[in-house]
């Protein structure tokens, strides 16, 4: 029951086009800064850093410091988050926002 | 490429839905405010409560990039966004800016759930300020704002547990297709 509750959290999380998108430019690119998500995914800075943490929040996603600095930051996939994107059959391409 | 996507987030929707029915719950998002320093702590503690039962709990200090600063990303994001319900404990100058800055937005406020102490909660303290004085007309206008007492003080509920008591409330209504 609780796996169950917790897998819901987590597709819940992604039944969203934005943050699905965010997902896969992450997957595709590991450790890509924040500015460069903006970039690819061409989503405004306060929007990608609200569904950013919804990401993280459930675990999808993990954040680090860029070296030499607390405002800068690179993202990548967990291992839960590949696990899940496995799941669905995502074949590694980049997405292009719509 | 747009084909596959799209048959990527169908995967996704028919998965909740699956997961949905399975555990006969919905999962709703919500967003803990409130001040810094010492008092994140309990934010943090209050937001571990609600994902143990199924519900996602952001932190704008902790979740949020840092890139863009909270104060300028809130707004967006509650206008904007997915969230569900958002818990402002006033409980420092920052906080009590927040409610300032959001009390009367249309956009935001039904999302907007005050918790302020008891003392300062103006149909039960006796409490004079500007600030007790904007929360009578926010009660009138939208209602939801909730005196707690972490101290013991009172009987007044502690702000944990109106935080958990609504936000269940909120995820099973959510379940049922009532909000």
């Amino acid at each position: 029951m609780e796996e169950a509750r917790r897998m819901l959290t987590i597709y819940s999380a992604l039944d969203n086009d934005s943050r699905l998108k965010i997902l896969c430019t992450i997957f595709n690119e590991p450790d890509i800064a924040f500015n460069d998500i903006a970039r690819k995914t061409e989503m405004d800075k306060p929007a990608l850093a609200y569904h950013l943490g919804v990401l993280k929040n459930v675990g999808l996603v993990e954040m680090e410091y860029q070296k030499r600095s607390k405002k800068l930051t690179k993202y990548r996939v967990t291992k839960e988050g590949e696990e899940i994107l496995r799941k669905l059959n995502l074949v590694v391409e980049p997405v292009k926002p719509s | 490429m747009h084909e596959h996507f799209n048959r990527l987030l169908d995967s996704v929707h028919g998965e909740r839905k699956r997961f949905e029915e399975l555990v006969r719950e919905a999962c709703i998002i919500v967003v803990l405010l409130g001040a810094g320093g010492k008092e994140i702590v309990k934010r943090r503690n209050m937001a571990r409560k609600l994902r143990d039962n199924g519900i996602i709990a952001l932190i704008p200090e902790d979740d949020f990039a840092p890139e863009v600063a909270p104060s300028l990303v809130e707004e967006f994001i509650f206008k904007h966004s997915d969230v569900d319900l958002v818990f402002l404990n006033v409980e420092s100058w920052g906080s009590a800016t927040e409610f300032a800055q959001f009390h009367d937005d249309t956009r935001i406020a039904p999302k907007l759930r005050i918790l302020t102490f008891h003392k300062y909660h103006l149909l039960y303290g006796s409490s004079k300020s500007y600030l007790s004085d904007l929360y009578l007309t926010h009660i009138a206008k939208y209602g939801h704002v909730y005196a707690y007492d972490d101290k013991g003080e009172s009987t007044f509920p502690t702000s944990e547990k109106i935080i958990l008591t609504l936000s269940l409330r909120y995820k099973f209504l959510r379940a049922l297709g009532k909000v």
